[in-house]
């Protein structure tokens, strides 16, 4: 029997990048400016890229970015060392972008509608041959199936930093990632891009 | 070789550090559509998506304009032992204004067995708030279901052992037992508020419920041993609407805190 040429996503294994991040949140809480500077140097593009999939516009998404960062400071005192970093900010952000979510809805829901022209939704940089969009495919997910897949392929965290991040297990969250396949799947192989 | 082994592969296309496809992946991908069409739509995906240097920027001086030193929070230890030394704190000054009844009241010798399940629900209680103030923690069991199992071991500990049809009236004293129940979980809920204050609070309506259940607890807790209506109907529907009123009232506090936006972030204006 041949070996498993891909090993499956590790459950807690610590990286090299884990440990920088760990010392950048120590340095941040004692208001070292090079850690902070550093941090948001790192970590924005990487909250970029998990809310630029779930936001309609790319104003949209810099704001959530924004809000995100500002809650994220707020709370800098509930890090503890040498916890992993990435699950604090990730479940600071979802918890951000719902909020938003529904504040949004809330405030549209009051406004009396007037002829503007829209913002156009933001868009990626075309690819280079013309095809399906992963991302457009990811939008006929489920959201929370969505969620779990973004954080686990697009941000590269591993089963175990998803469950504490969406506060569940690491059994649901595969139940989930295996769900988001199957649709993913299904949606290719039906050819519904 | 099966689909969900290509699954660590497309992620690591997708940030743009995979390693060469294995040969067994290769025939995989060959024999599969859905896989091979998954991958070709992968490797068309841009890796890089910059931030805009303009929000980086604002970003940094949002962060760097107040920037003060914060101590950590207390471990997940301290903090449960900080809510159980309020539990207890507050049942046993409630027990020392409002009295205790003699042991003999209880005519069947049931209240270890239910002083048990209330000092269980107090600590399942502890640990779940303190679980919900540090976002990222690793959580066994979901709050909502921890909120549940706790009501319900108490209505069913009730209804277990306190004998049923004692005589006397189950409504007379109903409404007293809950007005002094209450009464005691008023001060409960803004002791416990404090204390989750000092952490992070994501989910604004779960941490009401929970504040209201823990504070009803308290209520409870103190009416087990005040009340004397040693009758399951008085205690499940009285003394279990205690924990259950606490549960609404602080769902429902949190909800009308966040349509009427308390507790949220301010909205920000770009530089």
């Amino acid at each position: 029997m041949l070996a498993d040429p891909i090993p499956a996503p590790s459950v807690a294994e610590p990286r090299p990048e884990e440990d920088l991040l760990t010392d950048l949140m120590i340095g941040y809480q004692q208001a070292d400016e090079k850690s902070a500077t550093e941090l948001v140097r790192r970590l924005s593009p990487i909250l970029f890229r998990f809310l630029a999939r779930q936001a309609p516009t790319r104003s949209d998404t810099e704001d959530l970015v924004q809000e995100c960062w500002l809650r994220l400071h707020r709370a800098r005192h509930t890090y503890r060392p040498p916890a992993p970093v990435l699950p604090w900010v990730f479940a600071i952000a979802r918890h951000a972008r719902i909020d938003v979510y529904r504040r949004r809805r809330h405030a549209l829901a009051r406004e009396i509608a007037v002829e503007m022209l829209p913002e156009p939704p933001y868009k990626a940089p075309p690819p280079a041959v013309q095809g399906p969009d992963l991302f457009k495919l990811l939008d006929e997910l489920p959201a929370s199936q969505r969620e779990v897949l973004l954080m686990l392929k697009v941000t590269g965290m591993s089963l175990e930093e998803v469950a504490r991040a969406t506060s569940t297990t690491v059994g649901a969250v595969k139940q989930k990632a295996h769900r988001a396949y199957d649709k993913l799947f299904l949606l290719l192989d039906t050819g519904k891009t | 070789m099966k689909c969900s082994d290509m699954e660590q592969w497309f992620g690591e296309s997708l940030r743009g550090v995979q390693a060469p496809l294995p040969k067994e992946a290769l025939e995989h991908v060959a024999d599969c559509p859905p896989c091979k069409a998954l991958l070709e739509v992968v490797e068309q995906q841009p890796h890089d998506r910059p931030i805009p240097e303009d929000l980086e920027r604002r970003i940094r001086s949002q962060v760097l304009g107040s920037l003060t030193p914060v101590p950590s929070i207390r471990s997940h230890f301290q903090r449960v032992l900080g809510f159980l030394g309020g539990f207890f704190a507050l049942a046993l000054a409630a027990f020392w204004i409002m009295g205790i009844n003699p042991m003999e009241a209880f005519s069947v010798p049931n209240w270890p067995w239910i002083a048990l399940v209330l000092a269980g629900g107090a600590v399942a209680m502890a640990i779940s708030f303190s679980l919900q103030m540090e976002p990222g923690r690793r959580i066994l069991i979901p709050p909502p279901v921890v909120l549940l199992a706790v009501a319900v071991a108490y209505g069913l500990a009730l209804m277990s052992l306190v004998p049923w049809n004692e005589g006397g009236s189950w409504t007379e004293f109903g409404p007293w037992c809950l007005k002094y129940g209450l009464m005691v979980a008023t001060p409960g809920a803004a002791v416990f508020w404090l204390l989750a204050r000092r952490g992070v609070i994501l989910r604004p309506m779960l941490m009401g419920a929970s504040l209201g259940l823990m504070a009803g607890l308290v209520g409870a807790t103190v009416m087990h041993f005040a009340c004397l209506m040693n009758e399951a109907r008085h205690q499940v529907a009285w003394h279990t609407a205690i924990p259950v009123a606490g549960l609404v009232a602080g769902y429902s506090v949190a909800g009308l805190g966040r349509v009427l936006g308390f507790g949220g972030t301010r909205r920000r204006t770009k530089p």
